[in-house]
């Protein structure tokens, strides 16, 4: 099978693995020169395997490595889900509405969110919604013992719309271009999921990024917040790199999948570079 | 007329820019400033009449310096090494652009994986992860190794671009695009590592530093956080402005509004 850009599924497939290897060997070079000494085995023998009784331990527990960033994951996914959903709905509406009517206001919210830190906007959404107003909660995933749906969303509502405003603007900028475009031409044949899927997969080591900040903030108990933690504590090395491993990983992996099924290469800038 | 009006005002506030980055008499005013500090609880902003907060226009910040002066500083510093930064990466991309360009399928084949192996890490977590590994221990690393570090995370599309240019005389461009996105992506980028404490030394003016204690002085001592909030989204706006007039010829009439004449 041959993609758009002459390549067939083979050579794809190299590329893929290759970069995957280079993931790696990125990380373990990283750790080999910078981080303690150990030989090279070590520190993806310890991501992987169970228990470690030397100083490489995962703080102290008997847990494997694996399964304490495991553990995390569905967390930072579930934010990360729930707040592109927000993102991508109020993202195309806005688009629509500024290329519909002449007022500028979604381009320059648009264009001002890019432009502030958005551990601020989370932070003062934090301040502003939870402490002065009290509406929301401050911090954490649930405020019951047991499993509460509502509870649940309520605690996730300041922390995914914090990363959802993170999103937004990237989601506004695109589809406002392919809206004035196509209000000029012709249909476009792609799909709007597929053109999401091919921006998403594009900005999502940024998303990541932020998706730490957003749980360090609100204390979500995510991968983000585990490698924060793991920054400040001594012997946890191997948490540090797997996190670090598994998340290039990841994104190589939707990058694939993308590239397979919508046919544009992810890594593009084209698709989303002004 | 209204693009005109636009087009002077960006020219004017990039002049003011300069002159502020190269200054230098500014600096040593804010420093002179900066040694008059306040003892006692943040003073608030004063701008009609200074003298009934003691000369401190801005107020002063938790630390009872002189809100300016901190803010003159904080932005050159920041303004400086995200600069030298966005410059970095365009070299360390550009040499190995090239190096994938001319070198041959084997060199091309291995520079574009690891480029594309870069983009796969999330910036930020690769920044701190780096910097936690290369900091001695009780020391700090100058912010020249910051910008080296940022500069290579920073890189791979100065890569694909010039890898993968039709001609390369054209990408002077794109590469003057990127080069102004990057910087305006890094002051962001800075600021939030310098926030959580794995940027520049903490005792040293950068906008993220002086928004460090912001969970606490957020809603008491507003002007603290909102000043230098304003600082950053003001250069980073004016770099998009500048960047979009000057290099992205087609969305500057989006990004004041004008319907159906949309890029690309």
């Amino acid at each position: 099978m041959t993609d758009p850009l002459g390549e067939s599924a083979r050579s794809r497939l190299l590329k893929a693995a290759a970069t995957a290897g280079a993931v790696a060997l990125i990380v373990l070079v990283l750790l080999r020169l910078l981080g303690p000494k150990a030989p090279y085995t070590t520190f993806f023998w310890h991501i992987f395997s169970g228990t470690s009784p030397d100083r490489y331990a995962n703080s102290g527990t008997d847990i494997s490595v694996l399964a304490t960033i495991g553990a995390r994951v569905p967390f930072t996914l579930e934010l990360i889900v729930v707040s592109l959903l927000v993102a991508a709905v109020a993202g195309v509406a806005g688009a629509a509405l500024q290329v519909r009517t002449s007022w500028p206001i979604v381009t320059v919210a648009a264009v001002v969110l890019r432009s502030v830190p958005f551990f601020y906007l989370a932070i003062g959404m934090q301040m502003l919604l939870a402490v002065n107003v009290q509406i929301f909660p401050t911090a954490g995933y649930t405020g019951v013992d047991d499993f509460n749906l509502a509870d649940r969303l309520w605690h996730l509502a300041l922390p995914s719309g914090a990363l959802a405003l993170f999103a937004l603007p990237t989601i506004v900028e695109y589809f406002k271009r392919r809206l004035a475009v196509a209000a000029h031409a012709r249909r476009s044949e792609v799909p709007i999921a597929a053109e999401l899927a091919v921006i998403f997969a594009a900005r999502l080591p940024e998303l990541l990024s932020a998706a730490v900040v957003t749980e360090v903030i609100f204390a979500w108990p995510g991968e983000g917040r585990l490698l924060f933690d793991a920054t400040f504590a001594s012997g946890a090395i191997p948490i540090i790199a797997g996190i670090l491993l598994f998340n290039a990983l990841f994104v190589l992996a939707i990058r694939v999948v993308v590239r397979e099924f919508v046919r544009q290469a992810p890594g593009d800038d084209s698709v989303y570079d002004a | 007329m209204r693009k005109r009006a636009i087009v002077c005002a960006v020219v004017a506030a990039l002049a003011a820019l300069c002159l502020f980055l190269l200054d230098a008499r500014l600096e040593s005013a804010a420093y002179t400033i900066d040694q008059a500090n306040w003892q006692g609880d943040p003073l608030p902003p004063c701008f009609i009449d200074a003298r009934i907060c003691g000369g401190h226009v801005l107020g002063t910040d938790d630390n009872g310096f002189d809100l300016l002066a901190r803010l003159v500083l904080a932005t050159r510093v920041s303004l400086w090494i995200s600069l030298l930064a966005a410059i970095l990466s365009l070299a360390i991309g550009g040499a190995f652009g090239l190096l994938a360009r001319y070198g041959g399928p084997v060199i091309r084949f291995t520079i574009m994986r690891f480029t594309e192996a870069l983009a796969c890490f999330p910036g930020w977590v690769l920044f701190v992860v780096v910097v936690m590994f290369a900091t001695p221990p009780g020391r700090v690393l100058h912010p020249a190794v910051l910008a080296a570090i940022a500069a290579v995370i920073f890189s791979p599309p100065v890569v694909r671009y010039i890898a993968f240019a039709q001609e390369l005389r054209k990408t002077g461009r794109p590469l003057l695009n990127r080069t102004a996105r990057n910087w305006g992506e890094l002051i962001l980028f800075l600021a939030t590592v310098d926030f959580f404490g794995w940027g520049v030394w903490r005792g040293s003016p950068s906008l993220g530093n002086l928004l460090r204690h912001m969970d606490m002085t957020f809603l008491m001592f507003w002007w603290i956080d909102v000043f230098p909030a304003v600082c950053i989204l003001a250069a980073v706006l004016l770099i998009e402005i500048a960047r979009r007039r000057f290099l992205v010829k087609t969305v500057l009439s989006s990004a004041i509004g004008d319907r159906g004449k949309a890029g690309p």
